[in-house]
């Protein structure tokens, strides 16, 4: 601070600031004695100059209290639980005080209990299990930090508020407290949602319950692990541990898996758990890890993954699939189905049917047959070729063009009529999932 | 051996008598010409629904105002002339009330050497600027007022008020 001299102003030096500071101090002690004496200066008739001094005045300062106690906060808690509150008590009177703790309820509930503790360390956790209902002597300026544990009772309704007003109140001069209000709104112990791939309420299965629909459908071949990394959301207040199954049936009427099915549940470093423990407001990071076996036959299998805490019975379920492609050289799947013609004009009599005909297949009657190749893996597969061969003791029967060896992709050749040989379809390239089939009629010899 | 006579007795006695007679005369003539008395009192300001009113106090609340009064009497046989009457603001939490003075034409001093007429004021350099601020107020230390001249039998009354600091009162 740099000081000049102006008209009319004064001229300071330096330490004199230092005076001044002593009225922005805190609170004048109590017991502090301010002394007071006035002076004149004056000429004398003599020309002499003079002094008088007056009386001393002493004003004693009084104690005064005052107190502060920090805000109130909001918390959730649930039923049979219960919520901690730090709060500050700062004595800011000019004496040494002490202050009254207490605590009353207002609003949808009442806690089943209030109980202050000394909280020294100020992390918000009761010190000990004491229960104290003063601050203790606090000097002026001084402040105490305090806990107030309160137990929510049973009856409390979910999404019903408390608002616990707790009181610090000068023992000094009773009238001077300070209050804060704590709002405890009731929420659930644990709620939980399964969810897929992220967490949270806008990720994929979301909600209660399985959902109609697979929210993800994963994709691999027979005999190869495919995974699913699932999210347990809880939502509660606290702490729930919930066991991992896994099911293809929505209701979990059984836990059992198609034949050589395996589901591995694991946590994020990768160990293999049967339940995870979830923190209240918290998500956990599931992997199930999903081999079909290696016969497999290829398909979509619907898979529902569930948690459940067998302490609270709070669950969720999300609905995934996985589709099983064919193994790559064994993409091509063949069936062959037979139909009677009993009176060989090309047309089946019946449907066609893997199954043994057993009644009309005599001496000069026909049966039709129809190959279906189907591509079941994930890429296409090309040069497809069709076989089959007339079987023994039948020729290949010709009724008419219209009826004679048929293929719905690529063309067909066949023996002459009444002899006997090879039947081929020259398919071509088949997409997944893609089919041809090829169809044609033999007469069984006379 | 020298017996004394009741005359020299008496003589004796008017001489004592004399010599007292003239330091007692002495002393007033002394007290005359040292003519100037201080009287200070403090009272506590208590407002009401009625205005505010002065109640004689040797206590004080943070937060509460204290005014003080001095009244300064010329005693003596002969004038007083450039009268100048101090009043301190006490330590230990008092502040000086702005404009609480009385005669309101008052100089004011953070040191009790220099005085210059309310509102006080300095100049700083603030980020290279030359500022001219005004003292706050809770930085006074003394009041002066000139009285100008004290006939001999007349008194002058100057006052003002102090707040006792409660920054912190509820």
């Amino acid at each position: 601070m740099k000081l000049n001299p102006v008209p009319h102003a004064l001229v300071l030096a330096l330490g004199l600031a230092a005076i001044g500071t002593d009225a922005y101090a805190a609170a004048t002690p109590a017991g502090t004695s301010i002394i007071n004496q006035a002076t004149a200066t004056y000429i004398d008739s003599t020309l002499a100059a003079r002094s008088a001094t007056s009386n001393t005045v002493t004003t004693i300062v009084q104690q005064v209290a005052s107190v502060t106690l920090s805000a109130g906060t909001a918390k959730n808690g649930s039923v049979n639980g219960t919520v901690t509150y730090a709060h500050t008590i700062t004595n800011n009177g000019n004496g040494a005080d002490s202050f009254a703790l207490a605590a009353t309820n207002n609003g949808a509930f009442t806690m089943a209990s209030v109980a202050f503790y000394a909280d020294a360390n100020g992390d918000g956790i009761a010190d000990n299990n004491t229960a104290i209902t003063t601050t203790g002597t606090l000097q002026p300026g001084q402040s105490v930090q305090v806990v107030a544990v309160a137990t929510l009772p049973a009856s409390a309704a979910n999404g019903a508020a408390n608002n616990l007003v707790v009181t610090a109140a000068s023992v000094f001069h009773s009238a001077t407290t300070a209050t804060a209000t704590d709002v405890t709104t009731v929420a659930p112990a644990s709620v939980m949602d399964i969810t897929v791939n992220s967490a949270g309420s806008g990720a994929p299965g979301a909600g209660a319950g399985a959902e109609t629909a697979a929210v993800q459908t994963k994709t691999t071949t027979a005999g190869n692990v495919t995974r699913f990394t699932l999210y347990l959301n809880n939502a509660g207040t606290s702490t729930d541990t919930f066991n991992l199954s896994s099911s293809t049936d929505a209701n979990f009427g059984t836990t059992t898996l198609p034949d050589g099915w395996t589901v591995t549940f694991k946590d994020a470093s990768g160990a293999t758990i049967t339940s995870a423990s979830v923190a209240g407001g918290a998500n956990t990071l599931v992997y199930a890890d999903v081999t079909p076996p290696a016969g497999a036959t290829p398909g979509t299998t619907d898979l529902y993954f569930r948690a459940q805490s067998p302490t609270t019975n709070v669950v969720d379920r999300v609905h995934t699939a996985v589709t099983v492609n064919a193994a790559v050289g064994a993409e091509l799947k063949v069936t062959k189905t037979q139909a009677l013609d009993a009176n060989c004009d090309g047309i089946a009599d019946t449907a066609f049917s893997a199954d043994n005909i057993t009644t009309g297949a005599v001496p000069g009657a026909c049966i039709r047959y129809e190959i279906t190749a189907t591509n079941q893996g994930g890429n296409a597969v090309g040069a497809v070729v069709i076989n089959d061969l007339t079987p023994a003791n039948t020729t290949y029967h010709l009724y008419s063009l219209a009826t004679g060896a048929f293929t719905t992709q690529g063309i067909v050749i066949a023996p002459l009529p009444n002899t006997s040989g090879l039947v081929q379809a020259t398919v071509g390239t088949l997409q997944p999932n893609g089919n041809a089939k090829m169809s044609f009629g033999v007469r069984i010899n006379p | 051996m020298i017996t004394s006579t009741p005359v020299q007795t008496f003589k004796r006695i008017l001489i004592a008598l004399t010599a007292l007679v003239l330091q007692l005369s002495c002393a007033f003539v002394f007290a005359a010409d040292n003519g100037v008395s201080a009287d200070l009192h403090a009272f506590k300001v208590v407002s009401s629904a009625n205005g505010q009113k002065l109640v004689p106090t040797a206590e004080a609340l943070p937060g509460d105002t204290i005014e003080y009064q001095v009244t300064y009497r010329n005693t003596g046989a002969t004038a007083a002339r450039d009268v100048l009457a101090t009043l301190p603001v006490p330590k230990g939490g008092m502040a000086y009330v702005a404009d609480s003075a009385a005669p309101a034409k008052v100089s004011a001093s953070l040191d009790g050497k220099q005085y210059a007429p309310v509102p006080l004021t300095r100049t700083v350099v603030r980020e290279g600027k030359q500022v001219t601020e005004t003292v706050p107020v809770s930085e006074y230390r003394f009041l002066r007022w000139q009285l100008g001249e004290l006939a001999p039998g007349r008194s002058a009354t100057v006052s003002s008020r102090m707040r006792l600091d409660g920054a912190s009162k509820q």
